[in-house]
Parts: structure tokens; sequence; C-alpha cells
């Protein structure tokens, strides 16, 4: 019995000398860091279970689509150009379609010609070729601007239809005609009324410039009407696809919705 | 026969009280013999890290106007080859936000991703607002080909489509060091449209980092306690940030960042409300670039933390 004891007892102070040294933890005595970037000289890795040429193939099968031809070669414009005219035109367009409340429907169009990463070339247009004009996943929202929030994007507007030769030159707008006369915004119509500063005019522009983006910052607290959760890169594509379908092709034109009398 | 039982409580009491005087005695006896504590050696874990891929599985186009040909997953793939093969405790993992940004995720909805991140070992993942693209119900559907765990604490998604998909902390042991690891996400409101997050309920970053950081340091007893984060590194504004979560923690040792696109040459050491250092890093986005943070260990008690030493990095990583 004692024998046993004693055993016991022995087992116990090697489950403890276990415990003392297991239960120390580890400390932190030293770490060191640098951030590698993946340059070129760094070799490319095949992974051997996926065949990514596969999936690339399936890819560019699917950016080759054509989906239509364009009559002219569009371009960012100041202060206004050809496929600034041409997006905001169809996006005004598409939308109004989509919405099915009337409080929703915007009044006009806005965006920016920075967001436009690539002309649209005369002769069959891809899907790819959208990616390329469009990469970002901006969506389409729709804002309520009161008087005061308008007249500053008013003068946004103004402002940049006089930069040249920059990429913050010209705003595209659809639903808006302006004459600036001097420095001065001489007529002003929206959606086919004279602009009056006590209305409320809802615009149809993307999450991008809503949240301030491009030097919008007055719109960052305009309160939200609509989010259409349409990509305007696949609003593009749906529109110009449709049309292509019933052998219509891509067309636009300046149309002198904004004037600049000197 | 009652005499007999109180004759053994007694007994038992005396020996108990023999055992716990031996015990007290032996803890500071055992710890001065320095032989038998293997407190010397020094144990290193190397950790890797990207975030924002943004499913760029291919380099950058080549006539891309910031990073021509650059970065992609298969580059970045290499990498963590390279250096699996000359360390021995390397583990990977992602901030975030590896949805969104090339026609792959069109295409095939994140699975590829998915796929290939499985391939290149990645021990777990957080997710960031852009994971949220296609529903909750487009990030489940595609799930199944990640073969890690993506950690969640602060997203509670019970009653929605994602309920148990995710975990609220994970315990990694390597070569004896216990790594506890916790993810903190972004607010979703006014960023992911509210039919993508549906009833996700979101938690309080600080009060969130707080509890599985304790529970992971003391009850856990972690060595290391790793935050995945795609809360952002830094911010103008009071908004929460990994710098402001390192400032205010107490057992966050280190913090790995997304969702600002943050290009770090190396980790930045931050004090934290009891004057310790935190490792807070990022990497860049797009998968342009690699984090890498080693961390040596020992069983000391002084802790001699310096990342001006450069001695480690220099050596390593001179050849890629």
């Amino acid at each position: 019995m004692r024998a046993v004891f004693k055993y016991k007892n022995s087992g116990y102070y090697v489950i403890l000398f276990i415990l003392l040294i297991s239960c120390k933890g580890y400390n932190i005595v030293i770490s060191d860091s640098l951030n590698i970037k993946a340059k070129n000289s760094i070799e490319e890795y095949n992974f051997n279970e996926i065949n990514l040429s596969n999936y690339r193939d399936s890819i560019s099968f699917e950016m080759n689509k054509i989906i239509n031809y364009s009559d002219v070669n569009m371009n960012v414009g100041c202060p206004e150009g050809l496929l600034g005219n041409f997006i905001t035109d169809l996006s005004l367009l598409y939308i109004k379609k989509q919405i099915k409340n009337i409080a929703h429907i915007p009044d006009f169009c806005v965006l920016n010609n920075g967001g436009f990463r690539n002309s649209l070339n005369k002769g069959p247009v891809k899907i790819g070729d959208i990616y390329e004009i469009m990469p970002f996943d901006n969506y389409l929202v729709i804002l309520e601007l009161d008087g005061n929030k308008m007249e500053k994007l008013l003068e946004y507007v103004k402002e940049r239809s006089f930069y040249n030769s920059s990429r913050k030159s010209g705003v595209p707008l659809s639903g808006i005609r302006m004459k600036i006369s001097g420095d001065k915004i001489s007529r002003c119509f929206i959606n086919v009324k004279e602009f009056n500063s006590n209305n409320k005019y809802k615009i149809l522009t993307t999450n991008y410039l809503a949240n301030g983006g491009d030097g919008m910052n007055f719109l960052k607290d305009c309160p939200l009407i609509w989010n259409t959760q349409l990509l305007l890169r696949d609003v593009m594509i749906d529109y110009i696809r449709k049309i292509g379908d019933n052998n219509i092709n891509l067309n636009a034109e300046l149309d002198g919705r904004i004037q600049i009398n000197q | 026969m009652q005499n007999l039982m109180e004759e053994f409580k007694l007994t038992n009491r005396r020996a108990f009280t023999k055992k716990i005087l031996f015990a007290g005695l032996s803890i500071p006896l055992l710890s001065s013999f320095r032989f038998l504590d293997s407190s010397e050696k020094i144990k290193k874990i190397t950790l890797l890290h990207t975030n924002d891929i943004h499913s760029h599985i291919d380099s950058f186009p080549k006539n891309h106007s910031k990073h021509p040909g650059l970065g992609g997953m298969r580059r970045i793939a290499s990498l963590v080859n390279k250096i699996k093969s000359e360390e021995k405790n390397v583990i990977l993992l992602d901030a975030g936000d590896i949805f969104q940004g090339t026609p792959y995720f069109n295409k095939f909805k994140g699975s590829l991703e998915f796929k290939i991140m499985s391939q290149m070992g990645y021990s777990a993942s957080t997710m960031g607002n852009h994971d949220f693209d296609n529903g909750l119900i487009g990030f489940k559907n595609v799930l199944h080909h990640a073969n890690f765990p993506f950690i969640c604490s602060n997203y509670d998604f019970s009653g929605t489509e994602l309920d148990g998909k995710t975990k609220k902390f994970i315990i990694k042991e390597m070569d004896g060091i216990k790594i506890g690891i916790f993810g903190i996400g972004i607010q979703l409101d006014g960023l992911v449209s509210k039919s993508c997050y549906k009833e996700t309920v979101y938690l309080d970053p600080i009060l969130t980092s707080k509890k599985w950081s304790d529970k992971l340091k003391f009850e856990y007893q972690c060595d290391l306690v790793i935050c995945l984060s795609h809360l952002g590194h830094n911010y103008n504004t009071s908004k929460i940030s990994d710098i402001k979560l390192a400032k205010i923690s107490k057992n966050i040792d280190v913090i790995i960042g997304g969702h600002t696109h943050t290009f770090l040459e190396k980790a930045k050491i931050i004090k934290n409300s009891e004057n310790k250092d935190v490792i807070v890093n990022q990497a860049g986005w797009g998968a342009l670039a690699l984090g890498r943070i080693d961390i040596q260990f020992s069983k000391k008690k002084k802790l001699i933390k310096d990342l001006s030493q450069n001695n480690i990095s220099k050596k390593n990583y001179a050849k890629i």
C-alpha cells in the first residue's frame, strides 16, 4: 500500500515538472520585417493542379466577343467630348428605363472624365474594350441635391470646362445644357427646365463621385435616393449589346450641351 | 468505520499539504536549474501576408500606367515557395478583399482565387468589404474551393447564409509556439450595399479585438496573438484604423492589415496602451507585394524587440 502511494507521488512530481517546463510560454525577443515587391524578375509560378490557360481562354473568349460597331472614334473632351456624351446619355437613358418608382427618376447624369481609362475606337466593339474604358467597379447611384449643392456642382462644371489638356478637364454630362459667358453661367437648363435654386434635383452618378471622388466633395453628404446596384460597366455593355442586336451602330455627337462664349 | 473515514481524510489532508509545500519549493528550485530549462533556445516564426489581392492572379497589364507587368498571385506563389525552402516555420495569411478587380472574378465568381490560395498554402484569411460584392450567398457558393478558414470576429452572421461558415478565431501551433489569430472587418454600412451583407451584424471592432486578444493571450495561453484586419492602415479622421487599434490595445502582438492599399517598406512598431510593442504591417494591393515579418521567440523573460536591427533582412532578402 505504501509503495503504491510513493509511486503515485513520484508520478505527481513528474507531471509537476512537465507542467513547469511547458507552462512557461514563449516571449517575443526580436522581430524583423521587410516587405517584398513582386517585381518582373520574379518567376510566375505555374500551379500544377490548376490549368490557368483554360480559365484564361474562357475569359478571352468572353472579352473578344464583338457586341457592336462604332461609326466614330470617341474620346474624352472639354468642355464636352464624344465619349462623355455617349456614356452619360446611355446611362441616363438606361436607368430611366429601369426605374419603377417615379420619385427616383433622375433629372440629369454627371460622371467624370478621369474614370474613362481608354477611348472607344471606330470599328468593332468588344466586351474587353468596355473593360478597358471602365475597369473600375463603380456602380450607379441617384442622389438628391438641394439648390446650394446644385450651385456648387454647376460651379465645378464651369471651372473644369476651362481646364485644358488635363485629365481633370471637362465634365461629362447628360440632361444639362449650360451657357457660360465670360466667367459666369448665363443660362442653365436642367431636364429642359431653367435651373431654379429653390428646387431639388436628382442626379445619376457613380458611387465613386457620390463619395466625394474627383474633387466632388459637395456630393458627400447628399441624400441617397436610390442605389441602382448596377455597375456602370455592366450598363454600358448591356446597352451597347442591345442596340447592336437591333442593328444600330454606336454614334455620338457634340451638341453644344456646354457652350462657352468668351 | 466512522473512525477509519476520519483518519483517511486526515492523512489525505496531510499528504495534500505536503504536496503543496513541495510544489511551492520546487518552482524556484527548478527554475534555478537553467540547464533543465529550454529557455535559451530561440525559435523563429516567419509571417508572410497579402491583402487586397483583388483577383490579380496574373501580373498587371504591360501597358498599365502605374504597375506595368508587375505583381500577380503567380509571382507571390514563387516568393512564398522560396521563403518556405529557406525557413522552417512559415505561416501565410491574407487580410481580405480577395474578390473584384479582374475579369477572373466576374467570370468565375472568386472560385479561381480560392483555388489558387488553397494551393499556395494559406493558413487563414479574413473578409474584406469587396468579398461581399456577390452577396453572402455569392461568397458561400465558392467558399468550398478554399481549404483555409475565414476568420471574422466582428461580423455576426447568425441567421444569414454565412452562419457557421466563418470562424471567430483560430489557434495554430508551430514548433511549440502557440499562435492565436482573430479577424476584424470594416463597417459595412455605407461601403457595401445592404442587399449584399443583408442581416450581418457589425460588432464594435475595438471591443471585439479586446475580447478575443485577451482570450487568446490568457485563456488559450497563446505566445503570439495576430489580428487580421481589414480596417485600413491609418486615417486623418477619428475612424478606427490599424494604427489606432494598436495604440489602444493590450494583448495584440501583430496587426496584419488591408483596405487602404498601403505600401510599407517594412512593418511599423507601435506602442500599445501598456507601452508594449505592436507590429503593424500592410502589403499594398493587387498581389504587388508580399509582407514579411520574422519573429523570434525565447522563454527568457526579457523582451528585446528591435526592428531597427535589420541583420536578418539584409542577409536573407538580398537574394530576392
